[in-house]
Formats: structure tokens, C-alpha cells, sequence
């Protein structure tokens, strides 16, 4: 037993290996107080003020800014250790975040400054349907018991309408509405109804038609054709628009030229899924 | 000295021709949705959650504009709403720099040094938790930079206004006292103004005594500014909401009764942190009180005493309090709120974004998705480092998971029992501040776990079963009666009539049934309750004996959420006669509606994510509306 230790100690081998022990916990030690110095400089501190007037929208006083200095080298002491235990490695959080900064980034790079006026125009020519205002419906209607009670009551309607607010059930919505859109009366009464409603082209009392909660005798009153949005009062809504899409055009393209040099793998499946 | 006698006659006229007037616009009211709970980036704890949406966006979302999530994904309500208020804490506004100060004198205060020192992720999360129920407690007002109070109060206040709509949406300009027992006991309440509001809002610094605020209130109404507040979360007040004493423990008495509903009309029974109807402990004959149930003291794992913590027993104790000539400082009605703190209320199982950001933004961090094996290591060393928080967790009531020991393979944080709740409901004239408040004060509200039913409730004598048909059934009613949140003075010893009527959410299931919820007092001072079913999905009979409608069969496929609509009805709606009636008993009467079962948020999340679901969760969930009572009164 001796004699092998004294054979192991005098190969060279180990005492390479020894010393490489040594020399590597030796540069730890170094790399690590190198890595206790945190550095505070002047244009850290001013970051740290303009954060702070972003929130306060006022000047920190001194004892606020040594707080602000004294959180800046706390949060960034927790940073490193985390770091250190390699905490950020899988978190799902700083993930998401790293992954948003590039994305605002690659958004932000290509975006033009203010467009000028007859690019907004164009724009606007462009997408023209989502400035206009729908059509909408102005209708009223009576609840009814029952599919048959609908063509009773619908053909009393149309002999004489004078009463018809005394016709049928109780409703526990209104019993006439102005100008609705179809999205509108959908979330009121139904997909099903808006779309009946929508369709309808007669101007009488019309029936039966069903809802989420029943059956109902229903009158168009008006139909208020959709509406042509007007460029000039719109202008600024516009322009937020057009450089929101100009943002999502740049990151789309920005994506596809970074998606372009990665190669995804995809491995077998080992075993049964669970 | 004559004339002065005419006028203080003619005033008397006046006063009495009031109600008429309000009572002939009465059939006019229409049900409107709104939310009257919500924290923005103001709120110092949902700033640190990530939040960064101001009122404004908070405004937006509620109009139905999409809104960023602290985690990057859009919130876009379903529905746009027709109120809401913005309820920021008002103790934390501009206290967090004071407590990371080290040159502050609240230096040396457990929680501060707890902030500061925190080297680990477990022990920040610990010492922010800790700050909730301990800011202010030991802080000098000299401390309080009340600048940034005011500034921030002046903004919350500006972007009400700016948002206002009268007629399309309203605002109300709000905020949340977050005050406590000793330590975690909930006593928050969300106060709320009709109109203009005062220069600092009276937050826990002051007092943590909510009679202090309620005199506040009451000065503040002196000079024209009326308001109410709006308790929540009883579910972890540890017994303290509903307490059968005063906050200093002395015993209730008329003059307390009176101050409460002067100033506390209403309560928030059902939010993202679970609801307090009430405990299926407590109700064990209503087999669907486990509703959501959160039975937990607010930002710990310390069991919530269910005494004094729910909504129903408040009734009843209010009953016994009124019998014992104390007067009833719980004759609320009722509302619902999501409590967000990311701007946006997550009130659709199918959508849903739980409250606090960052912390359980995705399904893997509420529990209702499968951790992977890495995630599982780290959510071990978690455990570890927070032993000692954990150490004394005790069993779920709900799931029987304690917090120690959760379903293999999920996480099981608070908020894994926090629910997509809920809405306020008002009967109002119009889309006004005034018009909605007022119908808060006068109880006409209700409240729903999420989607927009709507329910209707009268009580009176003289209603019949031909009224159901009746087109002018409304006008009757308000006529011949009282509407919810109404008190019915007991006539001839004779039973009194209900007239209860509830209309599904046409983008949600059907209903499938409609209830009436009774407690009494009987002649020996001794309460109790019981639930009836009145009506049946498609037409069926309530079984006589047991007051129960047979099953439905309604049933929901929990690997793709789709349900029939073969079974559930549009609307249920009922002439009802207390059956168990006995002249001298006072009572109070509410309506619950349920839907035909649905997924829960969880089994959503699951799905999407691929991953089985996590077996201590419920996996669908039967969505309600509650009505305000009606109190009969002998």
C-alpha cells in the first residue's frame, strides 16, 4: 500500500495534474474578486435619476439617491449571484424578456421617422375598411313563448301594431335598440340572432326568430348604411396605425432573416409518451 | 315663523313624492356589467409584478382595446364593459423608497431590513409578501412623502375624468384601503366616489381602523362627496369581515350597525382570490358551496377562520345581532370584481391571466400545467429554500394538497386556488356615475363569477304565476313590491311572494337551474338557512320533498371542452312562495343561477399546453350569478 503511494507520488503525471488543480482554483479566486468590484460611474447615475423622474416626474433628493445607488449595487450583487448559480439558465421569465428585447430591437431598427403626409394617405386608401364605421340596425321585437306563439303574435303585429310593447313575455333586455352593430347584438343576444337579424331584408314584423334565450317576433326599423371614414379628422389615428404596421413589418422581416441562419433539428422520440 | 312652517312642509311634500318619481323610471333599468377592483402600475406591488398599464390603459382594456401583459401576450376582454373603477393601493403610493432607504427610520423595521438584505429569489418574494400586511403599522407620518401620495392620487383622479363617457361608460374615481387585524387579516375594502373626490385619499397610515374610514366617509359626505367602500376577500379575513365584534373587539351595537350600512351598502362576494359565499364546512347541506374557495389569510398559507368570513353566515349573524336589538351592520347586497393587478380583468375560463403578472402569468406557474424535469428540480430547491415559510402549511381545505406536498409534478402556489371571477351587476336608469352608484346604494346589484348572466329578483305580496307572462311583468312587480336589495315589511302572517328570473350569457352555457337561498331566525334566536331549487332546465318539475330539480345531464368533455346544447335553458324564471315560512321569522332571500358545467381556467390551460391536468384542481367549474337579498321583516 505504501510502496503504491510512494510510486504514485512520484509520477509526474499527478503532480501535473496537481498543480493544474491548483493554478485553475487559484484563477477562480482572482476571476472571483474581479467579479466583487461594482463600478458606479457618472452616466449609471444619471440613468438612475431619469428612471426615477420617470416614475415621480421630479428630482430625487440626496438621501433618495443614495437609496437609488444603494438598490442599483443590491440589485446588481443579486444579479451575480444568481448568475453564479446559474439561476437565469432556465427561467422562464428572463427568457421571455431577452427574447422581447431582441424583438424590440430588430422592431425598433428599421422604423422611419415621422411619415409624411402622402404616405399616410396611401395608407389609408389601404386600409379604408377598418376606419368605417359598420352597418347597424335600429330594432325592436317581442319574446314569445314558442316557435307557433312567434307566427301567432307576428301576424297580429302586422294587422295592429299600436300595442305591440304589450305583446308577448317579459324580456329581461330592452325591447328596442338604435343603431347596433352586428358585433354588437351578437354579444346581446347571440350569434345566431345577429346573423338572422343582419339578413333580413323585410321591413314588416318579422318571425320566428331564435336566441340564446328564445323565440322572437322581430321589426327592423332602420337599416344605417355603414359609414365612409373621412381622412382629415382621422390623421393622427392614422399615423399611430401606420407606424404600429411599419414596427410589425420590420420585426417580420427581421425574424425571417434570423430564423434564415438557424437549422432546427428534430430527434427521435425515445419510448411512449405519457 | 308661518311661512318657514309652509316651507318645511312643502319640503316634506317633496321628500315623500321622491321616491314615486325614482320608482316611475323604476321599469327603465337595465342591467349593466362592470368592474369596481383593479390595480395598475400605481399599486406598488403590481408594479413589482411587472406591470406597467396606467389607468389609461386600464380605461382601454375595459373598452374593449387589446393591452399588454407584464409576460408580452395581448388581453383583450370579450365583451367590453359599461363601468369600471381603477382601485390603486392608496398606502403604498410612493412608500417603497422609504423603505429601501437605509438612512429612513422604518431602516430598522423587520420587513425593510428583510427587503434589503434578501440575497435569494425565495427570500425577496418572502419579504415583499411580508410587506403587504405590515407597511405603515410602525412608520412615522413624518416618514410619508405626501407629495408623490398627492401627485399620484391627482393623476388616478385626472384619468377617471378623462375616460368618462356619460351614457357609453363610465368611471369612478377609487381606491383601495388595504387595511388588516395584527398581521395577514384581510379587512380590505375598495372605496369608491360618486363624483369628485377628496385631495389624499384615507388610506391604512392613518388608521387600520375601517370605522375610522367610515367616518371619514361620512365627514366627506357632509361636504358633498359621497362614497362607499367595498369589502373583499372575507374568504381570508381570518373571521375579522364579518366579526360579532368591533374592530377593538368591544361588542356591536346600533350605532355601529348604522355607520357600517351607511357606508359599506354593498360587498365583493366572488374575485380572483376565491369566493366568499360560502364554505361547504359551513353549508353542508348545499352540495354546491365548494365554489371556488380560497380559504387561506391573504398573501400567507395560514388557514382563514371560516367563522366571521363568509357572506351567507354574515346574513345570519346579522339577523341574530338585529333580534339581540344590536341593529344589522351586514344587510349588503352584492357585486363581484377581478382584483386584476395587471390592468385587465380576466373574467373567461377560456382566457384567462390569473392577477399578479409576472409571478402567474403562464398555466405552468398556476399549477395547471406539468412541470418538466428541470423545472421540477428548481421548483424542489425552492421548497427547500423556503422550508421555513412551509413548514407550518397545512392542508388544503379545498384540494387536501398541502402547499409542502403538492400534486406530483405541478406547482401549487396561492394562486393555484384563484379562479377567472368575476363581474359586477347594477339595475340603473343609464350609463351615468350617478345612476350607478346610486343603484349601488340602494343594493340593486348582483354579481357573477365571470360571465354576464343577468338575474332579477322581487319580492312582495299579491305576485302570481301569471305575471311570468305578463309583458308588463317588470312594471308590476316594482309596483306591487321590492327589487333586490329591498326590505318587505311581513303582512297578516302570510308567506311572502318571489318573483325570481335569470338569463344566461349568450356566449357562455345555458343555465340549468335557478335557486332561491333562505336564511331565518326562528323564535329561540337560533339561525339557519337552506337552499331551494325553483326552477328546472327544460321545464322539469322540482321534486317536492327535497326541493331539488332532477339531473340534467349536462356534461362537458374535459379533453376538448366542448358541451351539448341539447340540455340548459336561455332563461329560467319562477313565482315562488316560501314553502317553510312561519309568521314572526325575519329572513333574508337570494337568488343563485348556475350554468351547465364548463372547463375551468386550469383544464384550459392544460389543454393548450398539452400536459394532463393537474389532478388536485377542479377540472370544470359551474359558473353563478347571486343576487342581493331581500330582507322580510316583522
Amino acid at each position: 500500500m505504501q510502496e503504491g503511494l510512494r510510486k504514485l507520488a512520484q509520477d509526474r503525471l499527478i503532480w501535473f495534474v496537481i498543480l493544474g488543480v491548483l493554478l485553475f482554483a487559484a484563477d477562480r479566486l482572482m476571476q472571483s474578486r474581479d467579479n466583487e468590484i461594482i463600478k458606479i460611474d457618472l452616466p449609471l447615475v444619471e440613468k438612475l435619476v431619469a428612471q426615477w423622474e420617470g416614475q415621480t416626474e421630479r428630482r430625487p433628493n440626496a438621501r433618495e439617491l443614495d437609496a437609488l445607488i444603494e438598490g442599483h449595487i443590491r440589485e446588481e450583487i443579486l444579479v451575480r449571484e444568481a448568475a453564479r448559480l446559474g439561476l437565469d439558465d432556465d427561467d422562464i421569465i428572463i427568457r421571455r424578456r431577452l427574447a422581447q428585447k431582441v424583438e424590440f430591437m430588430m422592431a425598433d431598427e428599421t422604423v422611419s421617422d415621422l411619415p409624411d403626409r402622402a404616405q399616410l394617405q396611401r395608407f389609408f386608401d389601404e386600409n379604408r375598411a377598418q376606419y368605417d364605421s359598420p352597418e347597424t340596425l335600429s330594432w325592436r321585437h317581442v319574446f314569445v313563448e314558442s316557435e307557433a306563439q312567434a307566427r301567432q303574435v307576428q301576424a297580429a303585429l302586422n294587422a295592429h301594431e299600436s300595442d305591440w310593447q304589450n305583446k308577448g313575455k317579459p324580456f329581461m333586455l330592452n325591447r328596442q335598440y338604435a343603431r347596433q352593430s352586428e358585433l354588437e347584438l351578437s354579444r346581446l343576444m347571440g350569434t345566431q340572432f345577429a346573423r338572422a337579424l343582419f339578413q333580413e331584408t323585410a321591413k314588416d314584423w318579422r318571425a320566428p326568430v331564435q336566441s340564446a334565450f328564445g323565440w322572437h317576433v322581430v321589426k327592423i326599423d332602420a337599416r344605417h348604411a355603414a359609414q365612409q371614414a373621412a381622412f382629415e379628422p382621422l390623421i393622427e389615428r392614422v399615423a399611430r396605425d401606420y407606424q404600429k404596421m411599419q414596427r410589425q413589418q420590420a420585426l417580420a422581416a427581421a425574424w425571417a432573416e434570423l430564423r434564415s441562419r438557424y437549422q432546427v433539428e428534430l430527434l427521435p422520440i425515445e419510448g411512449a409518451a405519457e | 315663523m308661518k311661512i318657514n312652517k309652509k316651507l318645511a312642509a312643502l319640503g316634506a311634500a317633496i321628500a315623500i313624492s321622491v321616491p314615486q318619481l325614482a320608482l316611475a323610471g323604476a321599469e327603465d333599468r337595465r342591467a349593466m356589467f362592470g368592474e369596481t377592483h383593479l390595480h395598475t402600475n400605481l399599486s406598488f406591488d403590481a408594479f413589482i409584478f411587472g406591470n406597467r398599464n396606467g389607468p389609461d390603459a386600464a380605461y382601454d382594456f375595459a373598452k374593449g382595446k387589446a393591452i399588454t401583459h407584464p409576460l408580452g401576450f395581448e388581453m383583450k376582454i370579450r365583451v367590453p364593459l359599461d363601468f369600471q373603477a381603477v382601485t390603486d393601493h392608496a398606502a403604498y403610493l410612493g412608500m417603497v423608497p422609504a423603505m429601501f432607504d437605509p438612512e429612513s427610520s422604518v431602516a430598522n423595521h423587520p420587513i425593510a431590513t428583510g427587503l434589503r438584505s434578501a440575497k435569494t429569489a425565495g427570500e425577496r418574494r418572502a419579504a415583499f409578501g411580508g410587506l403587504l400586511p405590515y407597511i405603515g403599522q410602525q412608520i412615522e407620518d413624518d416618514l410619508l412623502d405626501m407629495n408623490i401620495v398627492r401627485d399620484t392620487w391627482a393623476e388616478i383622479k385626472a384619468a377617471a375624468d378623462r375616460n368618462n363617457e356619460p351614457g357609453k361608460f363610465t368611471t369612478f374615481i377609487g381606491y383601495e384601503y388595504t387595511s388588516s387585524q395584527d398581521t395577514f387579516e384581510n379587512l380590505h375594502r375598495n372605496v369608491i366616489f360618486r363624483g369628485a373626490a377628496p385631495k389624499e385619499p384615507y388610506s391604512r397610515l392613518i388608521s387600520k381602523n375601517p370605522e375610522n374610514l367610515w367616518r371619514w366617509m361620512d365627514s366627506l359626505r357632509d361636504q358633498g362627496m359621497d362614497s362607499i367602500a367595498i369589502p373583499h376577500n372575507s374568504n381570508g379575513s381570518d373571521g375579522y369581515m364579518f366579526s360579532d365584534k368591533t374592530y377593538d373587539g368591544a361588542e356591536i351595537d346600533k350605532d355601529y350597525a348604522a355607520l357600517r350600512m351607511r357606508n359599506e351598502p354593498i360587498v365583493e362576494v366572488s374575485q380572483v382570490k376565491g369566493t366568499s359565499e360560502t364554505h361547504p364546512l359551513q353549508s353542508p347541506n348545499d352540495e354546491w358551496a365548494a365554489f371556488e374557495i380560497m380559504d387561506f389569510q391573504i398573501a400567507t398559507w395560514k388557514e382563514s377562520r371560516l367563522d366571521g368570513s363568509y357572506v351567507r353566515q354574515a346574513y345570519r349573524r346579522g339577523l341574530e345581532m338585529q333580534a339581540q336589538g344590536k341593529g344589522n351592520p351586514y344587510k349588503f347586497g352584492l357585486i363581484s370584481a377581478s382584483d386584476t393587478h395587471v390592468s385587465a380583468g380576466a373574467f373567461d375560463e377560456y382566457d384567462y391571466w390569473s392577477k399578479i403578472g409576472a409571478v402567474d402569468g403562464t398555466g405552468r406557474l398556476r399549477g395547471a400545467v406539468r412541470l418538466t424535469w428541470t423545472q421540477r428540480l428548481g421548483a424542489q430547491v425552492f421548497r427547500l429554500q423556503n422550508w421555513w415559510q412551509q413548514i407550518n402549511m397545512p392542508e388544503d381545505r379545498r384540494t387536501g394538497y398541502p402547499g409542502k406536498n403538492p400534486a406530483p409534478g405541478y406547482l401549487h402556489m396561492q394562486w393555484s386556488s384563484w379562479g377567472a371571477s368575476g363581474l359586477a351587476g347594477v339595475w340603473a336608469e343609464e350609463n351615468t356615475r350617478g345612476s350607478i352608484f346610486d343603484a349601488m346604494r340602494r343594493k340593486e346589484t348582483f354579481a357573477t363569477s365571470g360571465p354576464r348572466m343577468k338575474v332579477r329578483l322581487f319580492g312582495g305580496y299579491g305576485f302570481n304565476e301569471k305575471m311570468l307572462a305578463d309583458p308588463q311583468m317588470v312594471r308590476k312587480a316594482y309596483a306591487r313590491g321590492v327589487p333586490m336589495g329591498g326590505d318587505m315589511k311581513a303582512r297578516l302572517g302570510r308567506a311572502p311572494d318571489f318573483l325570481l328570473w335569470a338569463t344566461q350569457d349568450p356566449g357562455s352555457a345555458p343555465l340549468q337551474r335557478l335557486q332561491m337561498v333562505k336564511g331565518w331566525i326562528d323564535a329561540k334566536g337560533k339561525t339557519h338557512e337552506k337552499v331551494y331549487d325553483v326552477a328546472c332546465a327544460g321545464g322539469a318539475p322540482v321534486a317536492k320533498a327535497t326541493h331539488r330539480c332532477p339531473d340534467n345531464n349536462a356534461k362537458v368533455d374535459v379533453k376538448t371542452c366542448a358541451y351539448g346544447a341539447d340540455t340548459g335553458d336561455g332563461e329560467l324564471k319562477a313565482h315562488w312562495q316560501d314553502p317553510d315560512y312561519k309568521p314572526g321569522e325575519n329572513a333574508f332571500y337570494y337568488v343563485r343561477a348556475l350554468e351547465n358545467p364548463t372547463c375551468r381556467w386550469s383544464t384550459w390551460d392544460a389543454i393548450r399546453a398539452n400536459s394532463k391536468p393537474n389532478p388536485a384542481l377542479e377540472a370544470t367549474i359551474q359558473e353563478r350569478v347571486w343576487s342581493s337579498p331581500i330582507w322580510l321583516e316583522h
